[in-house]
């Protein structure tokens, strides 16, 4: 039984849609520039730079998490979770924006046995990011026709719009356009 | 407000990690039925200031918004009673792992302090009394205690100087509360002291202190305590334990669940059928209830969905079990079958508490024991790797 997988951009959706929210999300990664694609994505969403720290004990964590309490943060734990003391520290690491603390995936089985409280706080927000994997291809066309519908426009129609820079760009439409693959329209708009 | 905005409102509104006093001042507690854990110890502290309470309860089960609830309930008592009441989240305070004894008596000393002085200010900006200004240094030196790592060197016994602060924090009471009030402190956090000796010894030194100066105090404590046999701690608090036990999702159970979400999200977007599966889902742990509905809302959503439909929660559902799957033994997975089938729990040991203690296994009282319903239907299909 492993820990469900998700496309690195449905996550980043995921997380994006919790910004203003004080969650934490425990997500396993396997290096630091799988992080930092996770975190590009996020920003897509955001619209502003997400910062990456790395907290290798509880100080920095707590540290991390109080500078960039009034934004989205990645925090990515070197040292391995019983290092963070994360149930010691949890009130500390309340929030008014969501968190996203990046482990090695196999410490995912872990958690809830070295910190019962802060999994509890996580909830079912822990995840492994696929990076190839996208929204299963149901969810993908559903979500594409909730999109078409809200805005009243084709793909067709929505891509032309935002190459011709008619449209003000909303966390929305860097969705629809990393669903139909072109996220090189969002590069060339920043 | 469009679609993204409206999700997102739901997202702050079902926040599990989110700070309980937003769910009491917002209105969106809700009475547990048949137990009005803080109505229950406010009445008690109401005519019995100086007594002592603990509540335990499994993680997730509402023990911090509990201890809220009562002292905003001791507050609106306070104009009749003359009682002040003092939240203390220890571990935001210190760390927990150096908690040891006389902390809780340092920690609720700062606090009367701080608003001994207050109160002065509220009163005309007097000096503070010969007396006040004795008992501040006086806690000042203890507190040096603690800021040295040298041994200790005084004149009696580390336990004894404790206890030598009783006075010292009743007279600061005195100069906060009118004639016939008391203080009561709320230490919160206390539940997740894995260290139950160390925590059972700074309690016995740091109550008795407490008691002598007539001042009430409410801890929160880890679920193991209830399950200690025999039940020391118990006899600390003079038997006044209130054990929070989880919500059983059925008949009133699972109004009240359901009641809790209605509250925090309009029907149009969560209807009543969904709500019933999460309430269902969420075995009556409250943390998992809103964690579960946000994730059904979250499933929503990606799909592009207005609604949050049953599909959804079952996603959801089946998420929530994988996280509780990931980790267990094969010996974990033959107790979660047997209690499956039983609805009993032997507790012999570390095992079977290691899974009441991350929500694996929930305890409903008077012995019925279940497994996390999001977990239950996923047993048969664990593989342990040799």
């Amino acid at each position: 039984m492993n820990i469900s997988s998700l496309g690195r951009f449905e996550l980043a959706s995921r997380i994006a849609l919790d910004e203003t929210t004080g969650s934490w999300f425990v997500v396993g990664i396997e290096d630091e520039q799988r992080a930092s694609l996770l975190a590009e994505d996020i920003e897509s969403l955001v619209d502003y730079e997400i910062a990456i720290v790395q907290v290798a004990d509880r100080e920095l964590l707590v540290a991390a998490s109080r500078e960039h309490a009034s934004r989205l943060v990645l925090l990515h734990a070197t040292e391995g979770l019983e290092s963070l003391h994360l149930d010691d520290v949890r009130s500390l690491l309340q929030r008014d924006h969501a968190a996203v603390l990046a482990v090695l995936p196999a410490e995912l089985a872990h958690l809830a046995s070295i910190a019962p409280h802060f999994a509890s706080w996580a909830g079912n927000r822990v995840f492994l990011v696929e990076d190839d994997r996208f929204l299963d291809e149901e969810a993908r066309e559903k979500r594409l026709e909730a999109l078409r519908t809200h805005y009243g426009m084709s793909d067709e129609q929505f891509l032309a719009e935002v190459e011709f820079a008619e449209l003000a760009l909303e966390p929305d439409h860097a969705e629809w356009l990393v669903l139909l693959d072109r996220s090189d329209l969002l590069e060339a708009r920043r | 407000m469009n679609r993204l905005q409206r999700y997102r409102e739901l997202m702050r509104t079902l926040d599990p990690s989110g700070d309980p006093r937003t769910a009491v001042q917002m209105g969106w507690g809700v009475e547990r039925p048949r137990s009005a854990t803080a109505e229950r110890i406010a009445r008690r502290i109401e005519i019995e200031p100086w007594s002592s309470h603990l509540i335990v309860g499994g993680i997730g089960s509402g023990k911090t918004t509990e201890l809220w609830r009562i002292h905003h309930r001791l507050r609106e008592l306070g104009g009749e009673t003359g009682d002040v009441s003092h939240y203390i989240d220890v571990a935001a305070e210190t760390t927990l792992e150096w908690l040891w004894s006389g902390r809780l008596v340092l920690l609720a000393g700062m606090r009367l302090i701080g608003y001994e002085e207050r109160v002065r200010k509220a009163r005309g900006g007097r000096s503070p009394s010969t007396e006040v200004v004795r008992a501040i240094d006086a806690l000042d030196e203890f507190r040096a205690g603690f800021e040295t790592d040298d041994q200790w060197h005084g004149p009696g016994t580390w336990e004894d100087f404790i206890l030598d602060q009783a006075p010292h924090l009743q007279v600061l009471q005195d100069a906060i509360v009118t004639e016939h009030g008391h203080c009561v402190v709320l230490f919160d956090s206390l539940d997740r002291i894995t260290d139950i000796e160390r925590l059972e010894r700074t309690l016995r030194v740091d109550l008795q202190v407490f008691e002598r100066a007539r001042i009430g105090v409410v801890v929160v404590g880890p679920m193991r305590l209830s399950y200690r046999s025999p039940p020391t701690t118990a006899d600390l608090f003079d038997q006044n334990v209130l054990v929070l036990s989880d919500v059983d999702p059925t008949a009133d159970g699972l109004d009240f669940l359901v009641e809790v979400l209605a509250r925090r999200a309009a029907p149009e977007v969560m209807p009543q059928r969904s709500c019933f599966d999460i309430a269902r889902a969420s075995g009556g742990v409250l943390r998992d209830l809103i964690a579960l509905a946000k994730s059904s809302a979250q499933e929503a959503y990606v799909v592009g969905s207005d609604v949050v439909q049953p599909d959804h929660v079952a996603r959801a559902a089946e998420q929530f079990g994988r996280v509780r799957a990931v980790g267990l033994d094969s010996e974990q997975i033959q107790v979660l079958k047997k209690i499956r089938e039983t609805d009993t729990l032997v507790i012999r040991g570390e095992r079977e508490l290691a899974l009441l203690e991350t929500r694996r296994v929930l305890d409903y009282g008077n012995g019925r024991f279940v497994v996390h319903p999001t977990l239950a239907p996923l047993l048969d299909l664990i593989t342990v790797a040799a």
